[in-house]
């Protein structure tokens, strides 16, 4: 889904495309909602939508027409053409592997000497690593967290633009965790609300991957079981509608 | 194979067999640009050489990387042409206004047309509808307090479809005032506003002065003008025409939403 938005967060054109395939095909409902949230709150976007929409008015399928993405499956495509001489290659290299496993196996009755080898050196035969080497190591291991773990606290454009948007005609009111806190011995999510609809709380990482997802009925709920620092999103939804998105971070310890 | 395997294989194996081909859809679109008056006609010819140029010095190769084969590269497509008319539009806007000979009279004749002739009037209806339906859960809210402001009859469904767990005895004293507002209703913007007020909070449990949804309406009002104004739409419309448009929009236009069961 990234390929649909642009690195500030906004739809690119590839989005915007598809957006309004979905409109011409009466395909709305399936697309992702962060696509739909984004364009609902974002004017810009839904200029984009609208222009190329009238632009393409008149024209290409419409309705009726089977259409691509909504009406199959969608997967990765890879440009692999097959020709004859393709074929006949990975079936040379398959018969190849037959015939030298069958060699193996005919000659696993033989010892084999290699006198010339160099001796297998075991782990109690290592010379001991220097203090200073094991240093530059674990320095160097550091180092690699470090820039493992900055890579963990990259904003998400596309969930930054959505982050404490005022969702009010629902009557939502988030009282903690604050938007953008750091979080240290787990989290505890809090709100009032005026209905009593089961909602789904979501946490997401800054690449946009679900860690936890959970339907509840409480005004309350806590989560500690994060995999590693980093920001974090969490989302506050029905199941017919977004209520709220926040964020906070995972200090490194 | 279907068709859009066909097309987005000729895109990466013959880029200007594929340019050759869609020949047409390039034409299509700048038409539609010339015809909403973003261009003069005579210029049809320049503005595709333009974009021919463009996507042969480097557009097709960027489409090439960036266009995913499971979405619809017609589409893409008619995205990326639709930027490159635009640009070309801004690159000459700006040498005119150095020359110091810009002359925009023809958008308003051609805006001018739109509005007064009837059938342009029924795409505009759509292109609204199409708007509408962009602001997706945020729809239903906007709806119903532009149609209580601008002084529309509303229906028990559009409260219903704002706040599903509104209580029967709010929802009929919202009908009390505002289902016929002719009959009933207050008569100035204002009033209505102070007599809307005390309902929204209530159902929203918030605590606003009637100021916050005049300003609410106005930014909607100013933002749907706005819109509706981009090419090749250009509708050229201001907060006070927009008013006019929604009221025959909600009296003339199909209701497009759907019935909701009470």
């Amino acid at each position: 889904m990234r390929e649909l938005f642009d690195k500030e967060g906004h739809l690119s054109d590839l989005g915007v495309s598809h957006y309004v395939d979905a409109l011409r095909t009466g395909k709305v409902d399936d697309l992702p909602r962060e696509l739909t949230g984004h364009v609902g709150e974002c004017k810009e976007c839904k200029k984009s939508v609208l222009q190329l929409h009238a632009v393409m008015r008149d024209t290409g399928p419409g309705k009726s027409e089977k259409y691509y993405f909504f009406d199959k499956p969608a997967r990765p495509q890879k440009r692999i053409y097959f020709s004859a001489y393709r074929i006949a290659a990975i079936v040379a290299f398959f018969v190849f592997l037959a015939i030298l496993a069958f060699y193996f196996i005919q000659s696993t009755d033989e010892t084999i000497v290699f006198d010339d080898l160099p001796p297998v050196v075991t782990e109690e035969a290592k010379p001991p690593v220097a203090e200073e080497e094991k240093e530059e190591i674990e320095i160097e291991e550091k180092e690699i967290d470090r820039r493992l773990y900055a890579a963990n606290f990259e904003p998400l454009p596309l969930y930054e633009s959505m982050v404490a948007q005022d969702y009010r005609s629902y009557g939502v009111e988030v009282l903690a965790p604050g938007v953008g806190i750091e979080i240290h011995d787990g989290v505890t999510f809090e709100w009032e609300i005026r209905y009593s609809d089961p909602l789904i709380v979501t946490i997401l990482n800054n690449h946009g991957d679900h860690i936890h997802q959970n339907t509840i009925t409480e005004t309350t709920y806590r989560f500690d079981n994060f995999p590693e620092p980093g920001l974090y999103y969490w989302r506050l939804e029905t199941e017919q509608r977004l209520l709220y998105v926040g964020k906070f971070v995972v200090p490194v310890k | 194979m279907d068709v859009n395997n066909e097309i987005s294989e000729l895109l990466y194996r013959d880029s200007v067999a594929f340019l050759e081909n869609h020949q047409s859809v390039i034409k299509t679109i700048v038409m539609k640009f010339v015809g909403s008056g973003l261009f003069k006609y005579n210029e049809t010819e320049d503005v595709i050489q333009h974009i021919n140029e463009s996507l042969l010095t480097g557009v097709l190769e960027k489409m090439q990387v960036q266009y995913n084969p499971a979405y619809n590269l017609q589409s893409y497509f008619s995205k990326i042409i639709c930027n490159l008319c635009l640009q070309y539009a801004k690159k000459e806007f700006k040498r005119n206004i150095h020359r110091k000979s810009v002359d925009l009279s023809y958008v308003q004749i051609a805006t001018d047309e739109t509005i007064t002739d009837g059938i342009a009037l029924g795409e505009m209806y759509e292109h609204l509808n199409t708007l509408l339906s962009l602001y997706g859960e945020r729809r239903h809210r906007i709806e119903l307090l532009l149609k209580i402001s601008l002084g529309i009859d509303i229906s028990k469904e559009d409260v219903l479809r704002c706040y599903p767990n509104c209580s029967a005895k709010t929802l009929k004293n919202i009908l009390i005032y505002f289902e016929h507002p002719n009959e009933h209703g207050p008569s100035s913007r204002t009033a209505i506003y102070e007599k809307l007020i005390p309902f929204v909070n209530e159902l929203e449990g918030a605590n606003n002065m009637a100021d916050t949804l005049r300003k609410f309406v106005d930014r909607n009002l100013d933002e749907f003008a706005e819109i509706l104004s981009i090419p090749p739409i250009n509708a050229a419309l201001t907060r006070e025409t927009m008013i006019i448009f929604l009221e025959k929009y909600y009296s003339e236009f199909p209701k497009p939403n759907k019935k909701v069961i009470l």
